[in-house]
This record gives structure tokens, C-alpha cells and sequence, in this order.
């Protein structure tokens, strides 16, 4: 509700409550309007708000596991083949030859609008073929050539995550996401617009697999949104922060390790 | 929010993700709350600490059957400013905005409480309650219901207090005041305002 239609409401209230006010209804206006816009404008303290929530998160570290966050049984029996399939490519690199790609304007428009290191606050623009081709742009991008080492491939074997179907609910659920370092896997708004606001994180995940992450939304999904969800490295502080901690970013392919999820509607069962 | 209590319950069960979202809505309004009754921001920022360091441990006390989440933690918000000038030992109203001690302020506070200072010749001629219930109704942009659960009474009464305080206000001020106000606390010359 915008300011002007928050006074609109009081002033009917009070009229309502008291008809006689109906006959100084200007007075009225002026004089809620007033009082109402001398709002005294506070400023609150990022760095409190943040480290004041990893206080009180890691207040109750040993928190009960949510219903969702369980161990499954299938997860748990194939991940010797997994583990040993990730072996396999780190072990035969040669066996994997990869050519720098030409990667379409269509396609790039997605690939580049997540650096989120260049962006303001939560917030992300699309780019048209233009600016991406811009000289400023020119480092970010050479991310497109492929590499080949051993470490790369290392990196990308050890940076994913998969999703279950998602129903309307005030959470994204992930099956399962294996970081190479701790990190956090980032939930934000995807429509026409492209990539928008964080609108859920992860806890702060631990190098290795985890299974069964549920990150809660700030509202309730619903039938046929889409969200866009990512990896990000923290940097060390163990707070979320969108322009410090770095989004991963697979060695393979040059682009974030992420996908596009969209909210299945439950009455299509 | 409409589903707050869901992850209040949730935060009940052990889960401090879903704290955490009601921290990030909660956070900006109950420190703005504090901060319209303390106007220093070291105290602000202590006491909204407090807060919800109590509304994390206490949060299975909770129940949305007895009201919002909202009205839950903005009365744990107002006992905070209470028991902190209790412990201070200022000798002054409680629910009072506008008449605390003036030490230790910063030139943006100073700032903050002159742009107050204008409305404050206004609303100080009315009673504390009434004062409370208009800053949370116009400022806070709580419901009728919510101010009820945050500093006590009935729906009914807190509505009849808010149209009693703005009556009072109006009748004091008149039309000649109103102008002034405006002149007051407005950048725009008054030829350029009209009342009608």
C-alpha cells in the first residue's frame, strides 16, 4: 500500500468512526498527511543487521533438522559409483578435448547478467549483445574460453547440485549440492527481467556433499513462477553477502554453476 | 506478514532458517520503533539486539491464536525501552517520544529530533497513549488490532483514542495552525499549498 493510499485509508477510518469529520475533511487530510510524512527518516546499520543475524543463526548451530533435511536412502548407496565416475574424469583428462566455443547473444544475455560482483545491491539488469561486447567487459568474458587443467575439472566435478520438483511452498528444496569449498546456495527471482533480488539462502555449506537443503523463501511460491538458483563461495566471513562472496563458476563451460526452476502447480497431480 | 507464523512455528521446532526470514522483516521496523524512543543509535542497535536475542529464545511462547507475530515482537520491542530507562532511572514518562534526555547524540540525530521538534509542539499536547497510538498507527503503519496487542486494550478502544487524538489535534491547531504547520515542516512555499 503506497503512502498516499495509507493516509486515503486512515482518513476513511476516521470518518467512519466519526462522521462529523466529514465536514472538515480537508483539514483532516492536511493534518494526517503531515504527521504521517514527519516520519523521522532512520538509516539503519548494514553491518549490524548482518552480523547481528549470523549471531543469532549461529546462536542455535545445532538446530533440529528441518522434515525435509533427510538422508536418502539412494543418495547414500550411489555415491561410491559418483565418487568413483568423478574419478574417472579427473583421471583422464586427455580423453576430454574441448574447443573455445561461439556462444550465441541469445545465450549470453543469461551467461553474463549473474555476475553479481559488478551489481547494485540485490539487484541485476539484463544486457543486450552490445555491452557485452563493450571493452569493460572484455575480462569477464574471456571466462568463455575452455579450460583444460586438472584443476578445473577437479573444480567442476566438485561444484553442483541438483533439484527435486518444486510445489508452491515458502521453500526451495535441494536434493543434494557439493561444494568444493563452503558456500551457499542462492535462490532470486527470474522472469521477464531476468535475474532479480536474492529472495532465499542457504545456511553456510561445508566443503563436501550435503543432502536435502531447504531454503526458506521471504513469501510463498507459487503455480509457475520461476526462480533462478546458484552456488556462491563464501569469502571467508561466513555471511551471505552478494557483492563479496563470488558465485561459482564452471571451468568448463565459463558459466555459473546454477539453473532455472520453475513451481509446478499441485493440481496438476 | 500473513504467513509469519508459520515460520514462527517452524523457528519453534529448531529451525533457525525460518528466524532468520522473520529477522529480515522484522529487523529495519522494531530498530525504527526503538529508535523513534531513543534517537541514539548505540542504544537503538543494543536494544534491538535484546529483542530479538529474547524473541529467539522465547519464540515457543508464541501463539498465533493469541495474536500476529508482528504485535508479538513489537511489544517485546516497547518492554525493552521501558525496562532500559527503568535501568537508566530517567525520570521521565515511559511511552513519551519526544522528551528524552538529549546527551550523546550525533549531528544526524540532532537532525533527526529537530525535524520532530516541529510536529512534537503539536502532538505533546495530547496524552502519552494517544501520542504511542498515533506514531505506531501513521508511523509504524500498524492496524488498529496490532497497536490493541502491543500496548494493551481493545481494538475498539485503541481506534476511539486515535480519532479522539486527531480530533483534539485538529481543534487545537485550527486552520490558522494548520497553515503554519505546513510552513513548519515543508520546503514548499505556502502559496503553492492549498487546504481545500
Amino acid at each position: 500500500m503506497s503512502a498516499e493510499e495509507t493516509k486515503n485509508t486512515i482518513i476513511e477510518q476516521l470518518i467512519a468512526l466519526d462522521p462529523t469529520f466529514k465536514e472538515k475533511e480537508a483539514d483532516l487530510h492536511v493534518l494526517v498527511s503531515e504527521l504521517h510524512d514527519k516520519k523521522p527518516s532512520v538509516i539503519v546499520d548494514e553491518v549490524f543487521i548482518k552480523n547481528l543475524r549470523a549471531r543469532l543463526i549461529r546462536l542455535k548451530g545445532s538446530r533440529i533438522p528441518s522434515p525435509y533435511s533427510r538422508t536418502y536412502w539412494w543418495a547414500t548407496h550411489l555415491a561410491p559409483i559418483g565418487a568413483i565416475a568423478i574419478l574417472f574424469l579427473i583421471l583422464m583428462p586427455n580423453e576430454l578435448k574441448y574447443t573455445e566455443q561461439q556462444i550465441p547473444a541469445e545465450e549470453m544475455y543469461l551467461e553474463t547478467s549473474i555476475d553479481t560482483r559488478n551489481m547494485d545491491d540485490a539487484s541485476f539488469k539484463s544486457m543486450s549483445a552490445d555491452e557485452l561486447s563493450s571493452p569493460e567487459m572484455g575480462d569477464q568474458f574471456n571466462t568463455f574460453a575452455v579450460p583444460e587443467s586438472d584443476t578445473d575439472m577437479k573444480m567442476r566435478a566438485q561444484n553442483y547440485f541438483s533439484l527435486p520438483e518444486q510445489n508452491p511452498e515458502a521453500a526451495i528444496r535441494v536434493e543434494s549440492a557439493t561444494f568444493s569449498e563452503p558456500g551457499y546456495v542462492v535462490i532470486h527471482q527470474f522472469g521477464q527481467q531476468g535475474i532479480g533480488q536474492v529472495v532465499g539462502i542457504s545456511s553456510l555449506q561445508n566443503t563436501g556433499t550435503t543432502v536435502g537443503i531447504t531454503i526458506l523463501l521471504r513469501t510463498v511460491s507459487r503455480p509457475n513462477e520461476t526462480y533462478f538458483v546458484g552456488m556462491y563461495h563464501d569469502n571467508g566471513d561466513g555471511i551471505f553477502t552478494l557483492t563479496k562472496d563470488s558465485i561459482v563458476i564452471d571451468p568448463l563451460m565459463g558459466s555459473p554453476v546454477s539453473t532455472i526452476v520453475s513451481i509446478v502447480s499441485t493440481e496438476n497431480y | 506478514m500473513d504467513d509469519d507464523h508459520v515460520f514462527a512455528k517452524r523457528c519453534a521446532e529448531g529451525d533457525s532458517e525460518a528466524f532468520g526470514v522473520l529477522y529480515d522483516r522484522y529487523i529495519e521496523k522494531i530498530y525504527r520503533f526503538i529508535y523513534y524512543k531513543t534517537f541514539v543509535k548505540e542504544t537503538a542497535e543494543d536494544l534491538a539486539s535484546d529483542v530479538f536475542h529474547k524473541a529467539f529464545e522465547r519464540i515457543h511462547t508464541f501463539s498465533s491464536e493469541k495474536g500476529v507475530f508482528s504485535a508479538w515482537i513489537y511489544r517485546i520491542a516497547r518492554n525493552a525501552v521501558i525496562d532500559h530507562y527503568r535501568t537508566q532511572k530517567k525520570n521521565i514518562p515511559i511511552d513519551d517520544v519526544f522528551d528524552l534526555a538529549t546527551e550523546n547524540r550525533t549531528v544526524e540525530e540532532h537532525d533527526a529530533i529537530s525535524s520532530l521538534a516541529r510536529v512534537e509542539e503539536y502532538l505533546k499536547t495530547i496524552p502519552s497513549r494517544q501520542r504511542e497510538i498515533i506514531t505506531l498507527r501513521l508511523w509504524e503503519e500498524l492496524s488498529y488490532k496490532q497497536i490493541a496487542d502491543v500496548i494493551g486494550g481493545t481494538e475498539d478502544s485503541v481506534k476511539m483514542a486515535f480519532s479522539r487524538a486527531i480530533r483534539e489535534l485538529r481543534e487545537q491547531c485550527g486552520p490558522f495552525a494548520l497553515l503554519l504547520l505546513l510552513a513548519l515542516t515543508t520546503q514548499v512555499p505556502l502559496p503553492f499549498r492549498s487546504l481545500s
